[in-house]
């Protein structure tokens, strides 16, 4: 089994289709950094280039090497992840008990947080901050969750 | 010491000397500015000692020289009384041999004359002895105390020259009879009393006069043996407020009053604050409560609390946001003996553990410390949807369970009504450590804005 590398691209079974993901970072702490790409699909895509060209639907950490191992994950192409980086700034829902008191604007670099009641078009932009397994994937995916319905 | 007229002569407890045990200088000096020239200036009467004087050694006691004329006689006459106040032999050479009782004094010296022999006290949040380092920093002696005082564990550097007498809450420690020293009275701290009654134990008619503290050893100090005084410190070691001794013998709490103030409650946590008659809060700087402490003065919260005496006065420490509870309370982050110490210090190095959390559908469900957070992620693959969120990285082992501890508190376990699958507490209410901790906890998260 090849070791992954950042770049490449893995296919994910959902029960609406197939997923791609594609590896742009590894943090030494968070792991792999993975962009869940657009669509999902009954067969496999001929082009992961141009798959990988679209806008992503969000970027989350993933333990994409285990799942990789566990096959969780197939591998099934490449393609070149220079262009993308960890994002600077991610959000996540600032709840207590239960209480939504609004967002927490996390740094990656350094996971300071800021609080904001209400989200600017920008910051509703932003991936969320966590590290998701893959049956929460799955879900979301098989949900169609995306970061515009996110709040 | 002695008053010779305006001076007063101070006699050096360590006389420097050379390697021939001989002593060349002294010093004398007037607390009271001399006037010479119509100018008031810090005068040195005396520096220097012999010039063949061969007077008799009489008591320094028995006679009174008055100091008149110029410099030079009140010199002389000053080193004459300086040399009898130290029974000194042989001074009629320049050089002043010293007397053989002062022979410690060569354990004091080396070939280079320099003192090597100096040893720093560490001590606790009572004042008590943990740790005695020499002049390289290298432990010397390390000290535990069980709470009354009693030596829980001693250890020594076998080639340390010094071992401290000055133990628990820097008393001396008396090594054949194990009492100690208070000042007005000995403790015991074998049996946890004194061994006579506090002389002032008529303002506490319903504590025995024999009781150490009023039975609260972990927090209280008695500087001189004699009606502790129940005082609050902040973190700069400013006294804060002052509970009096005449005040019924309970816990109180000091509080930000949420205008900028403090305010002393009779018993955490009745809320609002309710200020105690008599109690004095010498401190009116103060923040507006922030999310956690208005959090930590929920009554769900804090009601666990209520009955807990040591723990309510912890509360005091929670609620307290820029002040502490007893002097140096805080400012090690520690609370009860050297052990902890050492390990609460360390708290404040960094370290590789992670605090995360993990939330379902918007509440946070479990509250985590991990030093591998991909590893702890992986191993919720193929199970049940998860999203672990990082919270906080590069913390020591004590921080990060202070973290964890916070956020339990903040979101509270299952069992008490909260969210939290955990089970069980990070670190126990009843671990002395708890009120500190906590607080550590929740300063940390506010550190990354959380």
């Amino acid at each position: 089994m090849a070791k992954i590398k950042i770049g490449d691209i893995f296919e994910i079974n959902t029960s609406k289709g197939k997923a791609y993901l594609h590896y742009i970072h590894k943090d030494s702490t968070t792991g792999e950094l993975i962009r869940v790409l657009s669509g999902l699909y009954s067969e496999r895509p001929a082009n992961f280039n141009e798959l990988a060209a679209l806008k992503e639907r969000y970027i989350i950490s993933f333990s994409l090497s285990v799942a990789y191992k566990k096959g969780i994950v197939k591998l099934v192409g490449f393609s070149s992840a220079i262009f993308f980086s960890k994002p600077k700034f991610m959000r996540t829902e600032h709840n207590i008990r239960g209480e939504f008191l609004g967002w927490h604007i996390v740094d990656t670099d350094n996971w300071q947080r800021q609080l904001v009641k209400n989200l600017t078009a920008e910051q509703k932009m932003l991936s969320p901050w966590g590290i998701w397994n893959d049956t929460l994937l799955i879900e979301k995916l098989e949900n169609d969750w995306s970061l515009e319905k996110w709040g | 010491m002695n008053k010779i007229t305006l001076h007063l002569l101070y006699k050096p407890s360590f006389m420097p000397c050379n390697q021939s045990n001989t002593l060349k200088h002294t010093l004398c000096s007037s607390p009271s500015p001399l006037r010479r020239g119509g100018g008031e200036v810090l005068e040195r009467i005396c520096s220097k000692l012999g010039g063949g004087l061969k007077r008799a050694v009489i008591p320094v006691d028995s006679s009174v020289i008055p100091i008149e004329g110029p410099y030079t006689t009140r010199s002389s006459d000053l080193s004459t009384m300086v040399l009898r106040s130290m029974d000194c032999v042989n001074i009629n050479s320049e050089y002043t041999t010293i007397d053989s009782h002062f022979s410690i004094i060569d354990d004091l010296k080396t070939a280079n004359n320099q003192e090597t022999d100096l040893y720093f006290y560490h001590s606790d949040h009572l004042g008590s002895s943990s740790f005695i380092t020499d002049a390289d920093g290298i432990v010397s002696q390390h000290l535990q105390y069980l709470p009354y005082g009693e030596l829980f564990v001693e250890q020594r550097d076998n080639t340390a020259r010094y071992y401290t007498p000055y133990k628990f809450s820097a008393k001396e420690k008396d090594e054949e009879t194990g009492y100690s020293y208070f000042g007005v009275r000995y403790y015991m701290s074998d049996v946890s009393v004194w061994l006579s009654v506090d002389p002032m134990a008529d303002e506490r008619s319903w504590l025995s006069p024999y009781n150490y503290c009023q039975n609260n050893p972990v927090m209280l100090t008695d500087p001189d043996g004699m009606l502790d005084d129940n005082i609050y410190k902040n973190k700069k070691g400013e006294e804060v407020a002052r509970i009096p001794n005449n005040l019924p013998n309970r816990v109180y709490n000091v509080a930000p009053d949420g205008q900028g103030g403090w305010v002393v409650q009779n018993e955490p946590p009745n809320l609002p604050g309710t200020s105690v008659p008599g109690v004095e809060v010498t401190e009116k700087r103060g923040e507006p409560l922030n999310t956690y402490e208005r959090l930590m003065r929920n009554p769900v919260i804090a009601a666990r609390n209520q009955h807990h005496p040591i723990q309510s006065f912890m509360w005091a420490a929670v609620t307290f946001p820029a002040a502490e509870i007893l002097g140096g309370f805080m400012q090690g982050k520690y609370l009860f003996n050297a052990a902890k110490l050492s390990r609460y210090e360390s708290a404040t190095e960094t370290g590789a553990n992670v605090v995360y959390h993990s939330v379902e559908n918007g509440v946070t469900r479990y509250v985590g410390i991990t030093n591998n957070l991909a590893r702890r992620a992986a191993e919720h693959l193929a199970k049940k949807g998860i999203n672990i969120e990082p919270l906080m990285q590069g913390l020591s082992r004590a921080d990060a369970r202070a973290v964890e501890q916070a956020l339990i508190e903040v979101n509270g376990l299952i069992k008490n009504g909260g969210t939290l699958l955990n089970k069980i507490n990070s670190i126990s209410p009843a671990n002395p450590i708890y009120g500190t901790q906590l607080q550590r906890g929740f300063e940390l998260l506010k550190s990354i804005g959380y």
